[in-house]
């Protein structure tokens, strides 16, 4: 039973952290190599509070939410300068830097990070599964809410082509800005919950393995719907607890399943088209930009 | 003490280069963030050390290593990378880091997970001391190597015709086709040589600090990512000038202010710095 | 008074002049050509008014207010829509999602708008009148991306005309079309002008634009070379060199 209600938190923790970044990567298309870093930025903010503060853990989540926010403004900020590529990296690069920041740094415990992180009294792990589950639900209706949204329409055409959404009066830095800011600050709001059902935190948990761990996620199940987020958030987060009899090979299997899934289906299982329709705006020159 | 950090500098620099080198010119003729390539670093490292205990023989292992690098790397854009051209560049990135997960576990299960030493038994020979800067015979080694293979690199590319034709596939796909390059060819080539390059850099690297493990491509798999951008991303010169710069950054700001950042995040704050300052890179081309 | 003005418009490419010192004026409810060969700098004229490229020198007026120095999105919100020279549907969008994007220019004002309000049953009725005037709605949900070149053109047209905008700009809207798809086109901007819009139409093809245009503007090299009626503008020495000359560099 404890074993189901310590999966099914991880599991609500992956289906809130790739809904997130779905909102940035699905709809907005902007790629985003750094995302577990704003887990962390949550989780940290709510272990620094409960343990230098004293502030209750439930007064944690909007801080967690507004610190993850904040820096996703940063981030979007950049996302307004280099794009594509250059912005996966600068995203990767920040994953890195905001890392090394927590295990460089005295103030925030170091390597040895933040532990003796306990939740209030009343509330086990089944309570936390409850919470958990609760803000995957939120975030899913955030979603919900966003794609009908007209700012969800302006995002998925900025996606297809800037140019053309700013000749329509959509403000794509305003815009993209939004996407990083909700998608980030969502992520943050996962972080309160993690710290204490961990029981600590620590920087290189919060690195690029993670993160394409979560990218992966999202576009394994299809990038740019609630579903395929939902679908790939729960079978590769399912998996290695499915796989533990061929534990042995677990990245190897990782790996090769993104390869085929790639080769054989890049809108994911439940994605939307966009991803397989060719002559996005890209740059001239190379051959895999140009439509085959 | 400052001579001796510049000279450690422009070896690390120099070790950088051949590995970002490979994979910028992967991105000017394929628009790809080859995460993989850091895979055949790592490949070039295991291979090295197999054909150097067998052989003793280190010019052997080397050319050895860059040669199935190549094949390698020439396998992976046959089989991954063209039948993904078209597609969105998120596509063939995820399937390059998918590919480099794999090739990591690869070696774990072929080689095993523990460390091992490239030459056992063969002590690092007394460093040569020259106004008061040591340089091992490892440096000396890693810096003929490496300015070797730059130098043909660049006469491949600048004195050429497939040079010419790698240049005018990264312009104008379009263009090159009309002027008669055979495009699949020519990135065929360019992949093989990038990889080439990659696995001597493996070799070098396992043969100076001695030591040969699946995960010894991690952070150079990011690292170079960051040195290919900050050189503005498919520039060979600019990359190279990246790696020198990021080389001797990395020293000196561990020798001088080690305190203040890990060495592997050095590169991304420059980066992050640069990009901000100059979104096409440091060394980009205007206009491109 | 003139609804839109370019004064002196001046935009310089590292040494190129690719536009020179323009002067421009667009008035109500009028058709203006503007014709001249390969590279006179049409579209470069274009980008400066909406704002996708900063003037070198000189001023772009919308009812006396100069608007040069704004984004695209703002210039688009005061009422110019465009179309593009190389089609830029957004292409993974249903045509019918391209038209109702459109339509939430007012929205996008403002981030809060934006995030709180969503498409109603108005907004839907009318992006589906907007798809039957441009004769999109058999394909309006159809993926735009996989609608033929001359039905992304028509696409485009409903998109811009989605918000009412004051001044509807064309650039080279029947180039790559085929001669029936070109005469739909020619005659969908001849019912909007009727029913009143200002157009300002590009237009390699002297063809299309002198049937189209009262006033023609003729750019060669980045400057104003002629201007007047379309027989005027055929009659002129100068205009009928620039081509002869656009056509000697094709030919040799
Ligand atoms: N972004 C740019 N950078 C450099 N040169 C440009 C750019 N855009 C246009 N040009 C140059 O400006 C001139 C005018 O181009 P353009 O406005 O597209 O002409 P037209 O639309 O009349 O054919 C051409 O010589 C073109 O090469
Ligand atoms: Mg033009």
């Amino acid at each position: 039973m404890y074993y189901y209600v310590v999966v099914g938190i991880a599991l609500a923790l992956y289906v809130t952290l790739t809904l997130s970044l779905n909102i940035i990567t699905g709809y907005g298309g902007q790629p985003t190599l750094g995302h577990a870093a704003f887990l962390g930025v949550g989780a940290y903010t709510a272990a620094m509070l409960m343990t230098r503060a004293g502030v209750s853990w439930w007064l944690t989540f909007p801080a967690a939410f507004l610190t993850a926010a904040l820096l996703g403004l940063v981030v979007g900020g950049a996302s307004l300068r280099v794009r594509e590529d250059f912005l996966a990296i600068t995203t990767m690069g920040v994953g890195f830097v905001v890392v090394a920041v927590f295990q460089y740094t005295p103030w925030f415990g170091g390597v040895m990070g933040i532990g003796g992180l306990v939740p209030p009294p009343g509330v086990d792990k089944v309570a936390l599964l409850l919470i958990a589950t609760g803000l995957a639900a939120f975030t899913a209706l955030v979603s919900w809410w966003l794609e009908r949204s007209w700012a969800g329409i302006a995002l998925r055409a900025l996606r297809d082509d800037e140019a053309a959404a700013e000749a329509m009066g959509a403000d794509t830095r305003r815009f993209k800005l939004l996407a990083f800011v909700i998608g980030t600050g969502l992520a943050g709001l996962a972080g309160p919950i993690y710290a204490v059902h961990l029981g600590f935190v620590s920087g290189p948990d919060f690195g690029f393995h993670f993160s394409i761990t979560l990218l992966t996620m999202a576009v394994f199940g299809g990038l740019g719907t609630i579903r395929g987020a939902v679908a790939g958030a729960v079978i590769l987060g399912l998996a290695p607890e499915v796989f533990r009899f061929i534990s042995d090979y677990r990245n190897l299997v990782y790996g090769g399943l993104l390869i085929l899934m790639m080769l054989i289906r890049p809108t994911g299982l439940l994605g939307v088209t966009s991803l397989r329709l060719p002559g996005l705006p890209g740059r001239k020159g190379g051959i895999s930009r140009a439509a085959p | 003490m400052l001579l001796q950090q510049l000279v450690n500098g422009v070896v690390a620099g120099g070790l950088y280069a051949l590995v970002a080198l490979g994979l910028t010119m992967v991105y000017g003729v394929l628009r790809i963030l080859h995460v993989a390539h850091a895979g055949i670093y790592t490949l070039g490292a295991y291979l090295g050390l197999v054909f150097y205990s067998a052989s003793h023989n280190f010019p052997l292992a080397l050319l050895g290593a860059m040669a199935l690098g190549a094949l390698a790397g020439y396998l992976i854009q046959r089989l991954l990378y063209q039948p993904l051209l078209g597609a969105p560049p998120l596509v063939p990135l995820i399937a390059s880091i998918g590919l480099f997960i794999l090739l990591g576990d690869t070696y774990r299960l072929v080689f095993g997970a523990q460390t091992l030493a490239f030459r056992a038994g063969v002590a690092e020979p007394e460093p040569y001391r020259l106004a008061g800067v040591a340089i091992t015979g490892t440096q000396v080694l890693i810096l003929a190597v490496a300015a070797a293979l730059l130098a043909v690199t660049w006469l491949v590319v600048n004195r050429t015709r497939i040079g010419l034709a790698w240049r005018a596939v990264a312009t104008d796909l379009e263009i090159a086709r009309a002027m008669g390059v055979d495009a699949a060819r020519a990135v065929g080539l360019n992949v093989a040589l990038g990889s080439a390059l990659a696995a001597a850099a493996g070799v070098l690297v396992a043969y100076h600090y001695n030591e040969v493990f699946p995960a010894m491509g991690d952070v150079p798999a990011y690292k170079m990512l960051a040195i290919v951008v900050l050189g503005g991303l498919g520039n060979p010169v600019g990359t190279v000038a990246a790696s020198l710069f990021l080389g001797l950054a990395e020293t000196l700001v561990v020798a001088y202010a080690g305190y203040l950042l890990p060495r592997d995040a050095i590169a991304f704050v420059a980066l992050i710095g640069a990009l901000m300052l100059r979104p096409q890179g440091l060394f980009a081309r205007r206009g491109t | 008074m003139p609804l839109l003005e370019c004064r002196s418009l001046s935009r310089h490419f590292a040494g190129l002049r690719a536009l020179d010192g323009v002067d421009l004026e667009v008035y109500p409810g009028e058709i203006l050509g503007i014709i001249g060969p390969n590279g006179a700098g049409k579209t470069t004229l274009f980008n400066v008014i909406c704002g996708v490229l900063r003037p070198t020198a000189g001023e772009v007026l919308l009812e006396g207010r100069p608007i040069h120095g704004l984004r695209p999105s703002q210039i688009a919100q005061l009422g110019i829509g465009r179309t593009f020279q190389i089609s830029r549907v957004f292409k993974a969008m249903t045509a019918r999602e391209n038209v109702l994007m459109a339509l939430g220019r007012g929205a996008y004002r403002s981030a809060w708008a934006a995030l709180t309000r969503r498409p109603g049953p108005a907004e839907r009725r009318r992006a589906e009148e907007l798809l039957e005037k441009v004769g999109l709605l058999p394909y309006a949900d159809q993926p735009a991306g996989e609608l033929s070149l001359g039905l992304q053109r028509r696409l485009e047209l409903a998109r811009a005309l989605a918000p009412s905008p004051r001044i509807l700009m064309l650039d080279e809207p029947v180039a790559g079309l085929t001669r029936g798809e070109a005469e739909t086109f020619i005659a969908l901007i001849r019912h909007l002008h009727r029913e009143g819009l200002t157009v300002l139409l590009i237009e390699h093809n002297l063809h299309v634009t002198m049937q189209l245009s009262q006033r023609l503007v003729v750019l060669s090299h980045g400057r104003k070379i002629a201007e007047g009626t379309p027989a005027e503008v055929r009659a002129n020495p100068a205009v009928i060199a620039a081509y002869l000359g656009d056509d000697e560099e094709v030919a040799g």
